[in-house]
């Protein structure tokens, strides 16, 4: 988890917040060039969150967002919410989990839902929990919409 | 012939032809509150929407008739969804003592004109749905974006809720003309008896609707105006080879990381949608010819579509 403010204070406070939630706190970006650097630095297949002050969403949040990196805007005073444009830049289709992606090919290959647990040794549940998820990522509310947006972004093969 | 005498032989002529519709929908039951209209096309089958089924592959169906209908209710199979056309197949035991008599294979009827009367009979829990409407869009072959190649672009005036999802579609002679499904916002869609009955057939083939595979990950590029001109395209998005599954058609036929592909059979693809498409009717045991641009040449390759195997993804 990265904090992310250019005042010295808001980051103390921000860092201060994240800790007392129990989350870790890897690195502290004073600026969008230190930003990048520690979007770096923890690989992007990490699933790095980036905390945000306020007022600097507009400057800050891109950076992370351009990433498909989820980010948290945390006001200094209040309560924090989680940024992006739509759903889709938060969850961008990398973020699939090899379960995930798993599924999707057994739906693409026209499996129902108990025959993909079945194969795969899960619940029946767990599958429909796995897809939900999915959609959400995807950003579409149905199998077919699913299968041709993950076809796009070269997450499932034809 | 007065006025009233007119309106009461259009109301019989449509009751008569409501009742010879009834005997050929049922209701399918996918999930606990979820129910849908189901269409007896032939037996053993049903047709219903493949969507709307999420992913379910046993149903309870009962055709409408008397209160004990839904106790009567029996469970059937889903064989194929085929999320390109929203056309499910449902195989009903044949043996068991069905409470009507499975009606023959209906009359089809194919190229419905715009501005025609239709009945569109569904059925829920409770008993029959019907609702008269008109043929609004009656267009031509078109492919859905999920790459199913359908027989004529269909609307009908006015939404439909969901338990018409799958509910049948007859033209004033009682012939069966269409399945309707919901559109984007709420529109009313049919799917024409002749892509029903092609997906149904590759179905009787081979007792399930076998998925088509090249084993290509692709995303779309852009081309710039020279690059556009050069390669004499129509479109500036072209599709880019990203991945190639090993020993799969695509690794066979000499695919590789990188290759642009220009046209598939001949026909210019201008992105991921369009090689969804090309797909989309192509059956396992079929041959594509891709065009490839690679480092600024030309190569072709012939990829042979294979069944989609399970572990692909």
């Amino acid at each position: 988890m990265i904090v992310a403010a250019t005042d010295p204070g808001a980051r103390e406070v921000l860092r201060a917040k994240v800790l007392q939630m129990g989350l870790p706190c890897d690195e502290e970006a004073r600026s969008a060039e230190t930003l990048e650097r520690s979007l770096d630095l923890l690989d992007a297949a990490d699933s790095a969150l980036v905390v945000i002050e306020q007022h600097e969403q507009v400057t800050l949040a891109p950076v992370a967002l351009g990433r498909g990196v989820p980010v948290l805007i945390w006001p200094t005073n209040g309560r924090p919410r989680l940024a992006g444009f739509t759903r889709r830049t938060t969850h961008t289709p990398g973020r699939m989990t090899a379960r995930e992606r798993e599924i999707l090919g057994l739906v693409a290959a026209g499996t129902s839902n108990k025959q993909i647990a079945r194969v795969l040794r899960i619940s029946p549940n767990t599958v429909k929990f796995h897809l939900t998820t999915l959609f959400g990522k995807l950003g579409v509310t149905t199998r077919a919409e699913a299968i041709a947006a993950a076809a796009r972004s070269g997450e499932l093969s034809l | 012939m007065p006025a009233s005498a007119l309106l009461q032989q259009l109301s019989e002529e449509r009751a008569t032809l409501a009742d010879t519709l009834v005997p050929r929908i049922v209701t399918v039951l996918a999930g606990r509150r979820r129910s849908l209209s189901a269409i007896r096309w032939r037996p053993p089958y049903l047709i219903t929407a493949a969507e709307p089924l999420g992913g379910v592959e046993r149903v309870a169906w009962h055709s409408p008739y008397g209160p004990e209908a839904e106790a009567d209710a029996q469970r059937a199979e889903v064989v194929a969804t085929d999320l390109t056309t929203d056309v499910a197949v449902i195989r009903t035991s044949t043996d068991t003592n069905a409470q009507v008599e499975a009606p023959p294979a209906p009359a089809l009827r194919e190229g419905l004109r715009l501005a025609e009367t239709v009945a569109i009979v569904g059925c829920d829990p409770r008993g029959t749905l019907l609702r008269w409407s008109t043929v609004s869009v009656a267009g031509g072959a078109w492919r859905s974006r999920r790459g199913g190649r359908i027989a004529q672009r269909l609307e009908f005036d006015g939404a439909l809720d969901a338990r018409f999802e799958g509910a049948l579609v007859a033209d004033a002679a009682g012939r069966l003309a269409a399945m309707q499904v919901s559109g984007p916002f709420g529109r009313s869609l049919g799917i024409p008896a002749e892509t029903v009955e092609r997906v149904l057939r590759a179905v009787e083939q081979h007792g399930y609707l076998p998925r088509p595979y090249l084993g290509l990950r692709l995303q779309t590029l852009w081309l710039d105006a020279a690059a556009v001109a050069h390669l004499g395209r129509r479109s500036a998005r072209i599709p880019v080879i990203t991945g190639v599954e090993a020993h799969s058609p695509a690794a066979h036929a000499g695919v590789e990381l990188g290759d642009l592909i220009e046209t598939i059979d001949g026909q210019e693809v201008d992105g991921v949608d369009a090689i969804l498409r090309a797909l989309g009717d192509a059956t396992p045991g079929a041959e594509l010819v891709l065009r490839l641009r690679r480092g600024g040449k030309a190569e072709t390759r012939t990829l042979k579509v294979i069944e989609r195997p399970r572990t692909a993804c």
